[in-house]
């Protein structure tokens, strides 16, 4: 390895590093309760080397490839680098009052979390399938275990049932790649794209060749696991409500984001030559009006909180998808990356969203340990502010405007309308309306419904403050976009 | 014995691990079926790396380079990569069953699911 | 080229189709029974039997390496971690029943079937064939010899193959080269970051496998 290769995986490793420094500062340190504090400054150094990729301080970060081309640390990678950091900090700062609950065990608790996390990292960054095959493994092990935390029943049977379902997801996906590679005969997407456009294709036959056919949808579906998109919908609920919260917001954003990443680097990457993007273009499409339909349907009828969370996620993902679905011309023209740029500021925004909207259910839930949404019942009342910032959170998931939901759900409806999926985006349009009546029934519930006590609930300062800024960032990526689009834009310039 | 042969072996195998996921209650059958879907993939790798053309020789000019045959082994490289991983998630696997089984004395499924709404 | 001296090299012998449909018999028929048999015990039986034959049909598609890794690996290890986890269990006497779904995952297993096997037939694979290059093929099949000398990346691309001399190359049986040592020069070259990985990955399960034996010190929520 030359000095090259270290500064380009050195974000990866130090996340992996600050996860093994827990395990090791949970058995020297007296004092256990400063080590989420210890980790959330030690996300200092990933993120350190992420911001000096970016801009080019040190080391020479011309050439973005490292490691006979398996791994990259191209702006999209960082783009998401920095997303997956400050989902993990927040997630980390506002669990300190839950992990006091489990004395024993807090420093496993956050080394498992940040070697998912360094999982995460190294998928955005992955340009290689066996590259990110392992690193898919290395973010899902870790979460199967967090998830049984708890060891109660219900826990328990949440990692298990993680556990199973995301292996036989990864056996779908391997399968996929397996052919990919069979048909290619190479594992890196540029080489892959390369074969593609060289080995002749068959007139009638979708895809160019059935093998590719076959390939391409079964790794859609394993990665559809990680999105929590139909047909693996019924995982979502359970894991969610089975497990910790703090991992439940952590897999509803961080995880989501990856999996995004990867799905577009790896369509755009190795399949996107014409006329392969017609192709899946097609297929995610049908996917994403499925998975919004189907998540909003199911939210519909929910009684608890973290349930219908769930399966709000689950539409959500449908919204995402559209965009991912929307890719209208030749690469090189300017309506190329539309959709792409909608989902990366989508899913930005949905980070802040989310954020906002599980840490202050945290917030509530922790005090009341009530997770049903009467268990909300005059919360405007009990706790205001937490109630406002989880009403901000809920209007954006809705997407009502000024806020960022608003501005994602436009952007990445306008690309699919001008990719000519109008369709999509009407049913889209349709399913937002629904989801109205879920999430403004919890804004009612906390307004509008009588308290079962008057005694108010006083949070925790650090989850308010990381709460506050999720919401913070709603607002104002909301009232001004251009900053997260120009971001976007620009960690879209490698398509 | 060829590449269509060696696929259509590892296709029966893997369809006989999603029925076994899909139709037993017992989680360490689950598990089990697991491991013989992933064996199927390990079959396919194989059958490739040995019947189909490496794309590190496709184009190649003579003389050929030590590395570009070596590439021809990706798919053998890609099998020892799933079985490190399967073994771990078994290993992973069978720590959550126990701590199943220490909470409800079972292991099966459908008996534990009470988080049906 | 095309010269008859290579180009049967990658035909297979009667004694090993005929070897192979026996060995994919067995594995198929102990996955069988792995998913119908009642008994948990039984079942981990069948699968080590049916690893043990997959194990055989690597070596029969020269992958010696991965033939012996399945059996170290799955027999050897994940096939008696199995049989420890149903001894101790002490599940065997309930046996494993079948779920209601039955007939539905037939239809889901049938369903997959039918498409994998029609992609394997209607699908243009570029076969191994068409490597014409006589060097190509001698490193592929093993007899062949490294110039170091004339390579101008012999240093970072290791040498240039050439075909060994005339009578090596009538060596029908050559192994797909050396594939144990490419293998292990290819793990810390060109895919070394999923080998460091994989690192981190056993370590996360192994931290993660831990904290879920400890004693339990926290309550249910």
């Amino acid at each position: 390895m030359t000095a090259h290769d270290w500064w380009i995986i050195a974000p990866e490793l130090a996340a992996a590093g600050l996860a093994a420094l827990l395990v090791i500062a949970d058995l020297a340190l007296r004092n256990k309760r400063i080590l989420a504090e210890l980790a959330v400054i030690g996300l200092a150094a990933p993120l350190f080397f992420s911001l000096n990729l970016w801009f080019g301080w040190y080391g020479d970060t011309t050439d973005p490839s490292a490691l006979f081309g398996a791994i990259t640390a191209d702006r999209f990678a960082l783009f998401f680098h920095f997303l997956l950091i400050g989902v993990s900090a927040a997630v980390i700062l506002a669990s300190t009052k839950y992990l006091e609950r489990m004395p024993g065990l807090r420093g496993e608790f956050l080394a498992l979390m940040l070697f998912s996390m360094s999982g995460m990292m190294m998928l955005v960054s992955a340009k290689e399938l066996v590259a990110i095959y392992v690193s898919l493994e290395l973010t899902a092990l870790p979460v199967a275990a967090l998830a049984a935390f708890h060891r109660g029943a219900r826990s328990v049977e949440a990692g298990l049932k993680f556990l199973v379902l995301s292996a036989i997801a990864s056996a779908l996906l391997l399968y996929g790649m397996v052919y990919i590679y069979g048909f290619t005969g190479s594992t890196n997407l540029e080489i892959i794209l390369q074969r593609l456009n060289e080995i002749p294709s068959q007139p009638d036959q979708p895809f160019g060749s059935y093998g590719v056919l076959l390939g391409v949808v079964l790794i859609v579906a394993g990665f559809a696991f990680k999105m929590a998109v139909v047909p693996w919908q019924m995982w979502v609920p359970d894991v969610y409500e089975g497990s910790p919260t703090p991992l439940a917001a952590f897999l509803s954003v961080a995880s989501k984001a990856a999996a995004f990443a990867v799905i577009i680097r790896v369509l755009y990457a190795a399949f996107g030559s014409e006329p392969l993007t017609q192709d899946w273009s097609g297929l995610i499409a049908a996917l994403a009006a499925v998975t919004m339909t189907v998540g909003n349907l199911l939210a519909l009828s929910q009684k608890n909180i973290k349930r219908l969370l769930g399966y709000s996620t689950v539409s959500q993902a449908g919204y995402m998808l559209a965009g991912v679905a929307a890719v209208s011309a030749n690469s090189g023209s300017a309506g190329f990356i539309a959709g792409p740029q909608g989902v990366l500021y989508y899913l930005m925004g949905y980070a802040f969203t989310n954020l906002a909207v599980f840490l202050s259910v945290i917030a509530i839930t922790h005090r009341t340990g009530n997770e049903l949404i009467s268990g909300l019942n005059g919360m405007g009342r009990r706790s205001p502010v937490v109630a406002m910032l989880l009403t901000v959170g809920l209007l954006s998931l809705l997407g009502v405007p000024p806020t960022v939901g608003f501005m994602s759900k436009a952007f990445v409806f306008s690309a699919a309308v001008n990719s000519g999926l109008i369709w999509l985006a009407v049913i889209g349009v349709v399913n937002t309306a629904v989801s109205a009546y879920y999430y403004l029934r919890i804004v009612r519930a906390m307004y509008f419904e009588e308290p079962s006590s008057d005694e108010p609930i006083r949070a925790d300062l650090r989850a308010l403050a990381a709460t506050g800024t999720a919401a913070a960032g709603v607002a104002v990526f909301g009232i001004g976009p251009w900053f997260l689009l120009k971001l976007a834009e620009e960690s879209l310039t490698i398509l | 014995m060829t590449l269509e042969n060696v696929l259509l072996l590892s296709a029966a195998l893997f369809s006989i691990g999603i029925y076994g996921v899909m139709s037993r209650r017992s989680i360490i059958t689950t598990l089990m079926s697991i491991e013989l879907m992933f064996n199927a993939v390990v079959v396919a790798a194989i059958a490739f790396s040995r019947f189909t053309l490496p794309a590190s020789l496709a184009n190649v000019e003579s003389p050929v380079q030590a590395a570009a045959v070596r590439l021809a082994l990706t798919g053998h490289v890609f099998a020892v990569f799933i079985i490190a991983v399967a073994a771990a998630e078994v290993a992973l696997g069978l720590a959550i069953v126990f701590a199943l089984y220490r909470v409800r004395e079972t292991t099966e499924i459908t008996d534990a699911a009470t988080m049906k709404n | 080229m095309g010269e008859p001296a290579l180009s049967g090299l990658y035909e297979v012998s009667r004694v090993v189709d005929a070897a192979f449909w026996l060995f994919a018999a067995l594995a198929i028929g102990g996955a069988v029974m792995v998913v119908t048999v009642k008994d948990v015990f039984k079942a981990a039986v069948f699968l080590a039997g049916s690893f043990l034959a997959l194990a055989a049909i690597y070596f029969l598609l020269q992958a010696e390496f991965i033939g012996v890794v399945q059996i170290l690996v799955y027999v050897g290890a994940v096939s008696i971690l199995i049989a420890f986890a149903v001894m101790i269990i002490a599940d065997v006497p309930g046996g494993s029943r079948p779920a209601r779904g039955r007939i539905a995952a037939a239809t889901a297993a049938a369903l997959m079937m039918a498409a994998l096997a029609f992609t394997t037939y209607n699908t243009n694979w570029t076969d191994i064939g068409q490597i014409t290059d006589e060097d190509a093929i001698a490193g592929l099949v093993g007899v062949y010899y490294e110039d170091t000398s004339t390579s101008p990346y012999a240093d970072a691309q290791g040498g240039t193959i050439r075909a060994a001399d005339e009578t090596t190359k009538d060596a029908r049986s050559g192994a797909l080269i050396d594939s144990t040592g490419a293998i292990g020069t290819l793990l810390i070259r060109e895919f070394v970051l999923p080998f460091e990985i994989l690192g981190l990955l056993l370590a996360a399960a192994l931290i993660g496998g831990l904290a879920l034996m400890l004693n339990p010190r926290t309550e249910d929520k």
